[in-house]
């Protein structure tokens, strides 16, 4: 084991550090989903990044990356919330649908779509969750009817709770391609142009007046052959990648958590009559984001060496979101009266409420924890 | 001993439940977080003599904690937004021993929120008391328009240096401390 940085990995660290220090934003950017004008603004400074090399640091040089590994891409992302910046608008195709490109696309998919991604010339939503499936996805009922003479599918359906979709020109969505299916099986990952005939994206405000959030209603939408990203009726083994790469490592970069620990500490050091007992708070949340960094480095390893991320990325799903919601609460004990008005932190702590429930809820993910990782019993459903 | 409400307690509560109903629907309570205190529901709670009702009796007062406790159930349950419990249970029985010249009708329209801190909720009100070993009242008429809160319909702000250098002492002293312990707790 070496958990000293090369000196290579090094020198990229500081490479990073003074570009981002050189070039970032001179006002610090509003949250991508507050509005139109906030995504556009996040999306003009994601392109700077991209021209300069740093959009996708571990994707191949001929997909808009940088031909570098995981490690690099690790590193940059802690220099990067540590420069202050915050989650990107374009991290649903970065970092959710990528993974799958990468590894169910064909050469003419990857081709066509992934420097579209890195460039932010397209920008993804995600559409699985629906009325009646969210967490459990086997529940998915909108539906693709074959179109032969068309050479495709028609869309008829709903999806909802669609991060960004008001502002994002494409999604990527779980439909069920057959009829008679039921669960998980006769689902298809579909690449749907969110500006085709037959869709309509209805905003959907969120607690604290976030408008980057919406449901999606398929009248008839024509998708063709050429987006159906894996094989028809193979979509739960695709969106597994993504899913994989969302409850784990990749949504919620260490750096991101890092970041937000030291935030809490600078408050801490801020509150002079902070006590003793909020103090060890503090100080627990900054081990945790140490722990978590540690935990994501064991994990790229095992990539690294040809290994998967699999069930235990449900242990990172439920870690990183008790995480954030435990760090924003002792800001907010911290903060004391001046809770209530200080924007950042109140602001921070309503959308940490929401990682518990998103991206598959804590309490699935236990159950794929029981199940998959520690063999026990099915539970009853 | 009894430890229940009286029927005019019950009575009481009623009334507010049924007017808050009428006066404060959801809808109600989302337009304050953009405008404030509806003018409508500060009247007519004022109507109904929950605001004063520990005030003396000229000023429609004479009531006691357990009516007002049982109508604050009722402001709790509709989420009225105003400086209802900052008024009613802090203000006025506070204004009413050590400034009985400042309870005024208009002050009581106007309203008066309370704070322990120099942040203060509901600062669209009149006047603001600082709840401290001093009681100290400070004018709110001039304080800037707060910036979002958690709760926009709370208003809350926090009073520059000036304003809280401004604030005029009402009372010091042991009773007065003791008087504002008890507020504090009421509260």
């Amino acid at each position: 084991m070496d958990l000293v940085e090369s000196a290579a990995d090094h020198e990229f660290r500081l490479e990073a550090r003074d570009w981002l220090q050189h070039n970032r934003p001179a006002e610090s950017l509003p949250s991508p989903d507050a509005s139109r004008e906030a995504f556009e603004a996040n999306r003009a400074w994601e392109r700077v990044l991209f021209e300069a090399g740093w959009a996708a640091v571990s994707w191949p040089v001929e997909y808009g990356g940088r031909g570098l590994g995981l490690w690099e891409w690790m590193i940059f992302e802690e220099e990067y919330f540590a420069a202050g910046l915050g989650p990107r608008a374009a991290q649903n195709g970065m970092f959710l649908l990528a993974p799958s490109l990468f590894e169910f696309g064909t050469e003419a998919q990857k081709a066509a779509l992934l420097p579209r991604i890195a460039g932010v010339e397209d920008m993804w939503a995600q559409g699985w969750s629906e009325p009646e499936a969210g967490s459990d996805l086997a529940g998915v009922r909108v539906n693709a009817r074959r179109d032969d003479a068309a050479g495709g599918w028609r869309v008829n359906g709903q999806k909802t709770w669609s991060t960004r979709a008001p502002f994002c020109n494409r999604l990527f969505a779980l439909v069920r391609t057959d009829p008679e299916s039921t669960r998980h099986h006769g689902l298809s990952y579909l690449l749907i142009d969110l500006e085709a005939p037959g869709v309509t994206v209805r905003p959907v405000r969120k607690l604290g007046d976030q408008i980057g959030f919406g449901e999606i209603f398929f009248d008839d939408v024509f998708v063709s052959d050429a987006d159906v990203l894996g094989e028809v009726g193979q979509g739960w083994k695709v969106a597994m990648a993504t899913t994989g790469s969302e409850r784990g490592l990749i949504l919620r970069s260490p750096g991101r958590f890092l970041a937000s620990a030291q935030r809490l500490v600078d408050l801490c050091r801020k509150t002079p009559d902070a006590s003793a007992a909020q103090r060890r708070d503090v100080t627990e949340a900054w081990i945790r984001a140490q722990a978590y960094r540690y935990g994501g480095m064991k994990t790229m390893t095992r990539i690294a060496e040809g290994g998967s991320i699999g069930a235990e990325s449900s242990i990172n799903k439920v870690f990183w979101s008790e995480m954030d919601v435990r760090a924003h609460e002792i800001a907010l004990d911290l903060l004391a009266e001046r809770a209530e008005i200080d924007t950042d932190w109140w602001h921070g702590f309503i959308t940490s409420m929401a990682t518990p429930i998103f991206a598959g809820t804590n309490e699935i993910q236990r159950n794929i924890v029981a199940e998959r990782v520690l063999g026990m019993p099915r539970s009853g459903r | 001993m009894r430890f229940a409400p009286t029927e005019d307690q019950l009575a009481f509560a009623d009334a507010i439940r049924g007017f808050l109903s009428r006066a404060c629907p959801a809808e109600a309570v989302r337009e304050a977080w953009e405008t404030g205190t509806p003018p409508a529901v500060w009247k007519g709670l004022g109507e109904l003599g929950l605001l004063t009702l520990l005030a003396p009796e000229e000023l429609g007062g004479g009531g006691s904690e357990l009516e007002l406790f049982a109508a604050f159930d009722e402001v709790g349950r509709a989420a009225a937004p105003g400086p209802i419990v900052e008024t009613a249970a802090v203000a006025v029985p506070l204004l009413a021993r050590f400034a009985p010249e400042l309870l005024t009708v208009e002050t009581v329209a106007a309203g008066v929120s309370a704070t322990t801190t120099a942040v203060m909720p509901y600062a669209c009100s009149g006047a603001g008391l600082l709840l401290g070993e001093e009681l100290r009242l400070v004018d709110l008429a001039d304080v800037e328009r707060p910036g979002p809160a958690l709760d926009d319909s709370r208003a809350v702000v926090s009073l520059p240096d000036d304003v809280l250098r401004g604030a005029s002492v009402l009372a010091s002293g042991a009773e007065a401390a003791a008087a504002v312990a008890t507020a504090r707790h009421r509260a």
